[in-house]
């Protein structure tokens, strides 16, 4: 088993400690950081993914696996380049205004960070504005709204259109989500996408990714 | 209405935990609030009046609760309330001896009951749904079924409060987000009742406050002196969502919501002693597979638990999720089933009120022909509430000497005396009798039975008008906010 190997293998295992350990001793071996960023550490979690996806395990195990991956990515990322190819993609993600409901955003949110993206979480109860400015940050590919209660589900609609406004839905696709949204919801409001849970989130989001690849 | 029936009669509930358990779980929740504190807005008028009543509070906003504090408002708290109807001529209990059965709680959604199909709410379904509730025995109160999203917020709940109050004679359980549609509820409910003062005498509605576990944000303060200053009693409807906002255990569940709970009635007492308010926030569960609601038999379970606990301190209790199911559209065998099993759930349990009949999806879709299906179900329930009559005539043995052993009872004027009184009469369903002659007496077949009652009611009821000058006054109410229809 190469280093890198170990590296994905002790993160699925969920041993933070070991997975610094191995991070380290890669980069002293000599692999750079972005191959053990690739090789070991996002090979790791795309298996864990996986066995969420198939129920093998649930959100709170694959969130414990996933502080073990940011340690071992804290380590890595005073030697990654600053090249786009080295960079995580960019998501924002906040409650709409007049929701203090942070779980499902928290879950989503926590989720993505763990299997790979840069999550920026504005919070709470955040006015459309606010989703812009965090929007206007260079290269944020999504921005995720999160509405929980019937009565602030009308706010996503309210997002989604100042973001049009500002013209920040021509680089960046939005998506929702909460307990009262529906797809045919979020197709009126012209949401791009929307996920009825964490692990069709993940999904959602690899998949506008890849649309805009394409 | 029922005003003079006890709806538990002479039933136990069901005491899930022992005594020294509940005893652990009360001194948890003042260790919690003295100790670990509970998240305040700081920059509220709260924040004055707890650190006055002794209360310890940190530069992040976090109140530090002196347990005697907690146990003195506990005390001074009144217990039970008397929500009058909209015409006061009856009422309903609030305390821990009844249970308040209310329909709906915003849903976004409405299964169209002649289609079939979900889509968005309308003032004109809202209207049908509250007719629906004012015509069916067994639903006590009427809590905003339908949330009307197409239009802003306080403008479309000031709409959902006038429509809920036009269209049924029974009290109303409301929820907004804001003070504003709430201010504009004390006004309207004013004019109901013919001045403030009146309003405060008899309350004409209860009102959900909904924090996140211990944690207040400066508009649910708002709203709790609102509702404290003009007699409005306070349902406090946390939900803990065990393994993400609050433990994953159940007793670490149950004393996050009751902590939650408990700050509120500090906060109600400081303001005025002997305001009312009823433990209703909820332990639910995250399902650690998708992160959706889930642990459906353990918030059951947490219910019991939570009823138990604060029945054995005297404090009225609040609500039970009950008759709500879990599928996504239609009221299917899934939904059929989780309504069924939460309101055996709630009949064990015997909570002040149970919230959400009617609706589906958990309480994003609100069904006509599930509302018909839970007031069948709370009539099962209060038939088990009544409970067994033990007395020797009820026990029948002058009738079984009278009788020759192995002839039948059918003709004895003891079974004729009793046979009303002994023997539940269901509304719909739930008999041997029932005509399946049409189909194969499936999930179909009790839809059409639910849908044909359902026909029945709309067809046949008729709300109790409100007065000529109420609506007046309230239309100008409406127009004051800009929620004209």
């Amino acid at each position: 088993m190469t280093i890198l190997q170990k590296i994905s293998q002790s993160l699925q295992d969920g041993h933070v400690e070991e997975v610094k350990e191995l991070v380290e001793a890669a980069l002293t071996e000599g692999y750079s950081a972005g191959d053990i960023l690739s090789g070991g550490l996002v090979a790791g979690m795309e298996v864990i993914g996986q066995r969420f996806k198939t129920g093998e395990l649930f959100i709170p195990e694959v969130l414990l696996r996933a502080g073990a991956m940011h340690a071992g990515l804290d380590l890595l990322e005073p030697h990654l380049s600053k090249s786009k190819s080295d960079q995580l993609p960019k998501i924002v993600i906040g409650t709409v205004a007049g929701d203090i409901h942070d779980i499902g955003k928290n879950i989503v949110g926590m989720m993505l960070r763990g299997v790979g993206f840069q999550v920026i979480d504005i919070g709470i109860n955040c006015p459309p504005e606010k989703f812009v400015e965090a929007a206007r940050e260079e290269d944020v590919k999504i921005v995720a709204l999160s509405a929980l209660l019937s009565t602030t589900m009308p706010k996503l609609a309210e997002t989604i259109t100042a973001l049009k406004e500002a013209g920040i839905t021509k680089k960046t696709k939005t998506i929702v989500g909460g307990a009262p949204v529906s797809q045919a919801y979020a197709t009126e409001i012209g949401a791009a996408g929307y996920a009825p849970d964490a692990g069709a989130a993940i999904d959602l989001v690899r998949e506008l990714l890849s649309e805009e690849n394409d | 209405m029922n005003s003079q029936r006890t709806y538990h009669g002479d039933t136990n509930p069901y005491n899930i935990l022992s005594g020294s358990d509940v005893r652990k779980i009360q001194e948890a929740v003042f260790q919690l609030m003295e100790e670990i504190g509970i998240k305040f807005d700081a920059e509220t008028r709260a924040m004055k009046l707890l650190s006055q009543a002794g209360c310890k509070i940190t530069a992040d906003g976090t109140v530090h609760f002196p347990t005697n504090l907690v146990e003195n408002s506990l005390r001074t708290a009144i217990k039970s309330v008397k929500l009058w109807d909209r015409s006061e001529e009856d009422y309903i209990e609030f305390n821990n001896q009844n249970t308040i059965m209310v329909a709906g709680n915003t849903c976004t959604d409405i299964i169209d009951y002649r289609t079939g199909k979900a889509r968005s709410g309308s003032i004109d379904d809202l209207a049908t749904t509250v007719k629906l509730a004012d015509g069916l025995a067994n639903i006590d109160a009427v809590g905003g079924p339908i949330k009307l999203v197409d239009e802003s917020n306080v403008a479309g709940q000031i709409k959902e409060f006038v429509t809920s109050a036009v269209n049924t004679n029974k009290p109303l359980m409301y929820v907004s987000d804001d003070v504003q549609p709430l201010s504009a509820a004390i006004e309207i409910g004013s004019i109901i009742r013919g001045g403030t003062k009146q309003l405060k005498e008899r309350p004409y509605f209860g009102y959900l406050i909904s924090p996140q576990p211990l944690s207040f944000s400066k508009n649910h303060i708002d709203q709790i002196y609102l509702c404290v200053e003009n007699g409005i009693p306070i349902v406090s409807a946390s939900m803990g969502v065990g393994g993400a906002s609050t433990p994953i255990t159940i007793a670490g569940n149950v004393v996050h919501c009751l902590a939650t709970d408990f700050a509120i009635i500090v906060m109600s007492e400081l303001i005025q002693t002997g305001s009312f308010c009823a433990c209703s926030s909820v332990p639910a569960f995250m399902n650690p597979a998708d992160g959706l609601l889930g642990g459906f038999p353990e918030t059951i379970l947490a219910e019991q638990a939570r009823c138990q606990v604060l029945r054995d301190m005297g404090l009225p209790l609040g609500g039970s999720a009950a008759g709500i199911g879990g599928g996504r559209n239609y009221l299917d065998g899934h939904n059929i089933s989780l309504a069924a099993l939460f309101m055996m759930g709630a009949c064990y349990s015997q909570p002040g009120l149970c919230f959400g009949l009617g609706s589906i999806n958990l309480m994003n879709s609100f069904s006509l022909h599930a509302l018909v299906y839970c007031n069948e179900l709370v009539g099962w329930v209060r038939r088990m509430w009544d409970g067994i009559q033990v007395n020797e005539d009820t026990l029948a043995l002058d009738v079984t000497r009278a009788v020759e052993p192995g002839a039948g009872y059918m003709a004895e004027m003891h079974t004729a005396l009793h046979c009303r009184t002994e023997i539940w009469k269901p509304d719909c369903l739930f008999t041997f009798g029932m005509d399946d002659s049409a189909g194969d007496g499936g999930p179909d077949q009790m839809i059409q039975h639910l849908d044909e009652r359902l026909h029945e009611v709309l067809n046949s009821h008729q709300p109790q008008p409100l007065p000529a000058s109420v609506a007046r006054q309230i239309s100008e109410i409406q127009h004051k906010y800009g929620a004209e229809f």
